[in-house]
């Protein structure tokens, strides 16, 4: 059988190029993902040492007004204090020390969380004088009319 | 470390096996997604049917440098407990995107070489009117005999997902199960997008428990539900980051074809 032993070397250069960029794109993908992992655990890093966690929140677009619900768990319910803007709101709250301590297995960095405190930046304006909190467990529901 | 008494390397994922893992029938995946649902179901059930840490799962370039330590001994970041007839896959750190589609390669060959009957994925269901829900949706997608016959075990409790868009490590786990011809249900239920949901949790377990036929108490963890959140918080933050990456916000999209 006929084999052209030139062709065959180009395919398998090309072969191993193109496996070449694959794996290298993969890399770069790869590396990009671990820099933001590595800056969110910096962040975190930081937090640990003031003691502040920031909230986890979730915006809902509800049409003509909107639902933010944020999780303070662990927080005094009597600490929470919220200040909103047309384009913000600010969450302040305390935490109670047992809870964080039972729920991070008591590791020692975890003594020196003392509150949450944060800014929401919303995406879009609302009414100050519509807003509404609603306190269920330690979940704050936040309802406020969008401004047009 | 467990010494491992044998280990094979799947698309460049090491499982080290250190303990018997007797022959799973099922396999029960949960990797960090929507509301951490599957994450937070899987460490219930591990909790509850005492199920014992027998598989490490590591890849030096997928995962960050991590050795999780529990009681003082190291572990690897993502491990499968086995126990009753079933194995369940967690995780500890989210998985890099890119690192997604081989790990659903490698997590579909391993459950084939042990000879896994079924892989049942837990996850979560964005669903933007959770907070108006008593009681999250539960819904499901079968592949396979065996799993359709699984599912029928829900009853009516739960809706066969009939149309839509599965985003995320589920997704392609499911289109390698399909390759392999592995049957795969995934379970979904309505939770937060991005709050760690341990309602939602609470009712993936009781779905596991139905399919399963085992009695899977959810009475702890709807009372540490708080400390739970807690808990988990950070890892649904690097999840929120990972997930907007793999294209998550398409699952609010509707399928382009209708019948």
């Amino acid at each position: 059988m006929y084999v052209d032993r030139r062709r065959i070397e180009l395919l398998m250069r090309r072969a191993l190029d193109r496996l070449g960029e694959l794996e290298r794109m993969m890399w770069e993908e790869l590396s990009e993902s671990m820099s933001e992992l590595e800056a969110m655990l910096d962040a975190r890093y930081y937090s640990i040492t003031d003691g502040v966690m920031d909230p986890l929140y979730t915006v809902i677009d509800k049409g003509d007004h909107v639902l933010i619900v944020v999780d303070l768990p662990g927080s005094n319910p009597d600490t929470i204090v919220v200040e909103t803007r047309e384009d913000s709101i600010r969450i302040d709250a305390k935490v109670s020390r047992e809870i964080v301590a039972r729920a991070l297995h008591g590791v020692e960095w975890a003594s020196r969380l003392e509150r949450y405190s944060g800014v929401i930046r919303l995406p879009f304006k609302i009414d100050k004088n519509t807003v509404e909190v609603e306190r269920r467990g330690s979940t704050l529901l936040i309802r406020a009319r969008k401004l047009v | 470390m467990l010494n491992a008494f044998y280990e094979e390397e799947i698309y460049g994922f090491l499982f080290r096996e250190y303990r018997e893992l007797g022959d799973p029938e099922l396999l029960l995946v949960s990797l960090p997604d929507v509301g951490l649902v599957g994450s937070i179901a899987a460490v219930n059930i591990i909790r509850e049917l005492s199920m014992k840490d027998s598989v490490g799962i590591d890849s030096y370039s997928a995962f960050p440098p991590v050795v999780v330590v529990q009681g003082g001994e190291p572990k690897h970041p993502m491990r499968i407990y086995s126990g009753d007839g079933m194995a369940v896959l967690i995780t500890d750190v989210p998985v890099p995107p890119p690192a997604v589609a081989p790990l659903a390669r490698a997590i579909v060959e391993w459950a084939l070489r042990r000879r896994v009957k079924a892989i049942l994925g837990v996850t979560g269901m964005g669903n933007p009117a959770r907070i108006e829900m008593e009681k999250p949706g539960i819904h499901y997608l079968a592949l396979g005999k065996t799993a359709a016959s699984m599912a029928e075990k829900l009853g009516s409790e739960a809706k066969r997902l009939s149309d839509g868009i599965l985003v995320g490590p589920m997704a392609l786990i499911l289109k390698e199960a399909a390759r392999a011809r592995m049957d795969m249900i995934v379970l979904m239920v309505d939770s937060y997008i991005d709050l760690p949901d341990p309602e939602a949790a609470a009712r993936a377990v009781e779905a596991v428990s139905r399919i399963t036929g085992k009695e899977i108490s959810v009475e702890k963890l709807m009372k540490e539900a708080e400390m739970i959140k807690l808990r988990y918080r950070e890892l649904m933050k690097e999840t929120r980051s990972m997930m907007a990456k793999m294209g998550k916000g398409y699952e609010y999209r509707a399928p382009l074809l209708y019948t």
